[in-house]
C-alpha cells in the first residue's frame, strides 16, 4: 500500500501521512468491509481516498491553462527495459498535484474522465486536458532522463 | 517507439501498478500512535464525567462522616438506654429459668414424637421463627435463653448471630434427643459442644457491641422523625458556592455568515464559577433565594478542517508558502482597517494578531476584502458574566438532611468579553467579540441536597440547569444560546 501511496504523493513524507491517515481509516471502519470485494482492494480504494481527500483540502483551483494537444519527444524500446520502478515513481512525483491526481486515477484505478471529475470536482474537459498534460510531461521526462542515460551507454 | 497515449500508460501502469515499497517502520509505530491517542481522549472524556460525579459522591460521604460523628461524642441518651435495656433483660434472665424451661421443653417433647425426620424441620422451623428471638447475656459466663418480645432487633448481622447459635443450642438439643432415644452420641460431639460454647461467648461480645450501635441507630432515627415534626423556624440563610459546571454550546448561524466561519470545537469545558447566596426561608416549606455570581462561558474554534471556497491555493502549494498550507483556512474579513473573524458565537474583531499567524490575502477574485489567517492556532471566546438569580425553592425533606426542588430567572450582565488565541506561544488575547449582549436572561432548575453539619451550618450540592432564553449576541446572523449544568457546591449559615 506504501507504493500506492507514494504514486499518489510529492514526497515520501506526503505519502507515509497517507499511508498512516489511510490505515487509521481501515482500522476504524474495519467493520463495514462486506467481503464483496477483495480486501487489498478495499484498502487500496481508502488510500486512494485519502490522497483524494489530501488533494481536495490543498489544491483546489481551477485550470489558468487549457492544454491542446502536445508533441513530446518519442521513446524508443530501448530507454523502455533501461527503466526500472522507482524511476518511473520519481518522474510521477514531480508532477504537480492535480495532473498527478488525473493520471493516477484515470491510469491506475481504470476510471474515466466522468469518474474523475466528480471525485476531483473539476470538469470532465479539466480531467482530459490534465491528463494530456501529463502524459506530456512524463513522456518528456522520461526522455530527457533515460534518454540521456541512453546516450551515453551508446556512445 | 511510443507514438500513442495507450503505450505511455501501459508503460508505467506495467512498470508500476504491482510495485510495491517498504514503508519506514517508524511510521507502522506512528499509527500505532495515533490509534492509542483516540482511544486516551475517548478515556479522557470518560474520566472527567467520573471525576465529576466522584467529588459529588465524595461531599455526600463527607456529609454523612460528620453527620454521624457529633452523636458518638455526646452519648448521653444512649448510655441512659442500655442501661435501661440491660435492666429489662436482667429482669428477663430472672423469669428465665422457669421460661426456658417451660419454652424449650414442649418443643422437645414435640420433636422427640417426630424422631428422626423431624429433626431437620424443627431446625428450619427454629431458624425462621421471629417471635422466639434469644438474647444471650453473658452476665455469669453461663448460656442461657430467653424468649424476649424485644421487637425492634432489626440488625441483620445480629439476627444472623442470634440464629446461629439458636441453632447451636438447637443441635445440644437434639443431642439431648437421641439421647433419650438411648443415642450414646455424647463423647463423640463434646468437642463440638465445647467449641460453639467458646464462639458463642465470642460472638456475644460483638452481639452487645451491636446492640450499642443499633440503639444509637434508632436513638437517630427517632431524633431525625422528632425534628421532621417540629417545623422550623422563619430565617435567613447566607451561603457560600463554588460552581463547577459544564457548558455546552448551542448555536446557529446563517449560512451566509457559517460559509466563512472558523470551526466549532465541540468540546465542552468544565468552568468553574461562585458567588455568594442569601436565601430567606418562610415558615413553611418555601423559600426565596438570591445572591450574586461569577460565571464563565466560552466558545473555541479552531482551523483544523478546511474551507474548499475558501481556498484557491494552488497558487500557493508551488510557491514560498506550500508548507503551511494544510492549516491556513480560517476566513477573515479585512474592512475599513479592521479584521473580523466569524465564529459560532459571533464576529471576533481582532486587533492584535497572533504571534504564529499571518495574514495572507485571499485568492478569492470577487470579494477582494477577504483575507486567510495563516495559522494553527486555537481561538477561545471568553464570556464572563456576573449573575443575579431568583430562585424560589420548595423543600421535598426538611430534617438534618433536606431536599429541594427548585427554579428561577438569573439575570446575567457580562462583566468581561475576551478573545484568545491559544498557541505553542501561549494564550494571547488577540480582542474581542462583538455585539455582546449587556444584559442577558436565563432559568433554571435543580434539586438541592442539604446536610446539616450543626445546627447553624449546613452543606449543599445543588445540581442545576440553566438554559439561556435569547441569544446572548445581538447579531442577527448567530444565535448563541448555550445551556450548562453545573453543580453548585457550597456551605451555608442560618442566622
Amino acid at each position: 500500500m506504501y507504493g500506492v501511496c507514494l504514486r499518489y504523493s510529492k514526497d515520501e513524507t506526503e505519502a507515509e501521512d497517507n499511508l498512516q491517515e489511510g490505515f487509521l481509516k481501515v482500522f476504524e471502519k474495519i467493520g463495514s468491509f462486506r467481503h464483496e470485494g477483495s480486501f487489498e482492494g478495499w484498502v487500496r480504494r481508502i488510500m486512494v481516498n485519502a490522497a483524494l481527500e489530501r488533494y481536495r483540502k490543498n489544491h483546489l483551483m481551477h485550470p489558468v491553462e487549457d492544454m491542446g494537444v502536445f508533441d513530446g519527444p518519442e521513446l524508443n524500446e530501448q530507454i523502455i527495459s533501461e527503466m526500472s520502478a522507482k524511476d518511473l515513481m520519481k518522474i510521477i512525483n514531480e508532477l504537480p498535484p492535480r495532473y498527478r491526481m488525473v493520471f493516477n486515477l484515470y491510469v491506475f484505478e481504470g476510471f474515466n474522465h466522468k469518474e474523475i471529475a466528480e471525485e476531483m470536482k473539476i470538469s470532465v474537459g479539466t480531467s482530459k486536458s490534465n491528463l494530456a498534460r501529463a502524459r506530456a510531461i512524463l513522456q518528456e521526462k522520461v526522455v530527457k532522463v533515460f534518454g540521456e542515460i541512453a546516450n551515453n551507454y551508446s556512445a | 517507439m511510443i507514438k500513442d497515449n495507450n503505450q505511455l500508460d501501459d508503460l508505467f501502469r506495467s512498470k508500476l501498478d504491482d510495485f510495491e515499497q517498504e514503508p519506514p517502520a517508524y511510521v507502522w509505530s506512528r499509527i500505532q500512535e495515533q490509534q492509542a491517542g483516540n482511544k486516551r481522549r475517548m478515556l479522557f472524556f470518560y474520566l472527567k464525567g467520573a471525576g465529576v460525579a466522584a467529588a459529588v459522591l465524595l461531599a455526600f460521604l463527607l456529609g454523612w462522616q460528620l453527620q454521624q460523628q457529633p452523636e458518638n461524642l455526646a452519648p448521653v441518651l444512649t448510655d441512659h438506654q442500655v442501661q435501661s435495656d440491660e435492666k429489662t433483660s436482667q429482669s428477663e434472665s430472672s423469669d428465665s429459668a422457669t421460661d426456658t424451661k417451660e419454652g424449650t421443653l414442649p418443643i422437645q417433647e414435640s420433636t422427640s414424637a417426630e424422631q428422626p425426620s423431624g429433626l431437620a424441620f424443627a431446625e428450619s422451623g427454629r431458624g425462621k421463627s421471629a417471635v422466639e428471638k434469644p438474647e444471650t447475656i453473658d452476665s455469669n459466663n453461663t448460656i442461657e435463653f430467653q424468649i424476649t418480645a424485644n421487637a425492634d432487633a432489626s440488625s441483620h448481622g445480629r439476627q444472623l448471630d442470634t440464629e446461629d447459635s439458636e441453632n447451636r443450642k438447637q443441635e445440644t438439643q437434639q443431642f439431648q434427643l437421641l439421647r433419650l432415644l438411648h443415642l450414646e452420641l455424647d463423647d463423640s460431639f463434646k468437642e463440638q459442644a465445647q467449641l460453639a460454647d467458646l464462639r458463642r461467648k465470642q460472638r456475644e461480645t460483638a452481639t452487645q457491641f451491636n446492640t450499642f450501635e443499633q440503639n444509637q441507630i434508632e436513638e437517630n432515627a427517632r431524633l431525625l422523625a422528632a425534628n421532621r415534626m417540629s417545623e422550623s423556624p422563619a430565617g435567613w440563610q447566607l451561603g457560600a458556592m463554588l460552581t463547577p459546571g459544564v457548558s455546552v454550546n448551542q448555536s446557529s448561524q446563517s449560512q451566509n455568515y457559517a460559509s466563512s466561519m472558523a470551526i466549532p470545537d465541540s468540546k465542552d469545558k468544565l468552568q468553574v464559577g461562585g458567588g455568594i447566596s442569601i436565601e430567606y426561608k418562610t415558615h413553611k416549606r418555601w423559600s426565596v433565594q438570591s445572591g450574586v455570581y461569577y460565571s464563565k462561558l466560552g466558545q473555541t474554534s479552531s482551523n483544523q478542517s478546511f474551507q474548499p471556497e475558501a481556498l484557491y491555493s494552488d497558487v500557493v502549494s508551488d510557491g514560498a508558502l506550500r508548507g503551511e498550507v494544510a492549516y491556513f483556512n480560517t476566513a477573515v474579513a479585512v474592512k475599513s482597517g479592521e479584521m473580523l473573524m466569524n465564529t459560532a458565537a459571533g464576529v471576533v474583531a481582532i486587533d492584535r494578531l497572533p504571534t504564529n499567524a499571518r495574514l495572507s490575502s485571499g485568492f478569492e477574485t470577487l470579494a477582494a476584502d477577504d483575507g486567510i489567517l495563516l495559522t494553527q492556532t486555537e481561538f477561545e471566546q471568553q464570556f464572563e458574566y456576573i449573575e443575579i438569580p431568583l430562585i424560589l425553592r420548595y423543600q421535598l425533606i426538611d430534617a438534618a438532611f433536606e431536599l429541594q426542588v427548585l427554579g428561577g430567572l438569573n439575570t446575567s450582565v457580562l462583566v468581561g468579553n475576551n478573545a484568545y488565541a491559544n498557541s505553542e506561544y501561549g494564550n494571547e488575547r488577540i480582542g474581542e467579540t462583538r455585539d455582546m449582549n449587556a444584559v442577558n436572561y436565563s432559568t433554571s432548575f435543580g434539586f438541592g441536597l442539604g446536610y446539616g453539619l450543626s445546627n447553624k451550618i449546613s452543606l449543599h450540592v445543588e445540581p442545576q440547569l440553566r438554559y439561556f432564553m435569547g441569544s446572548l449576541n445581538s447579531n442577527s446572523n448567530v444565535s448563541f444560546k448555550p445551556y450548562t449544568i453545573g453543580v453548585y457546591t457550597g456551605l451555608s449559615y442560618q442566622f
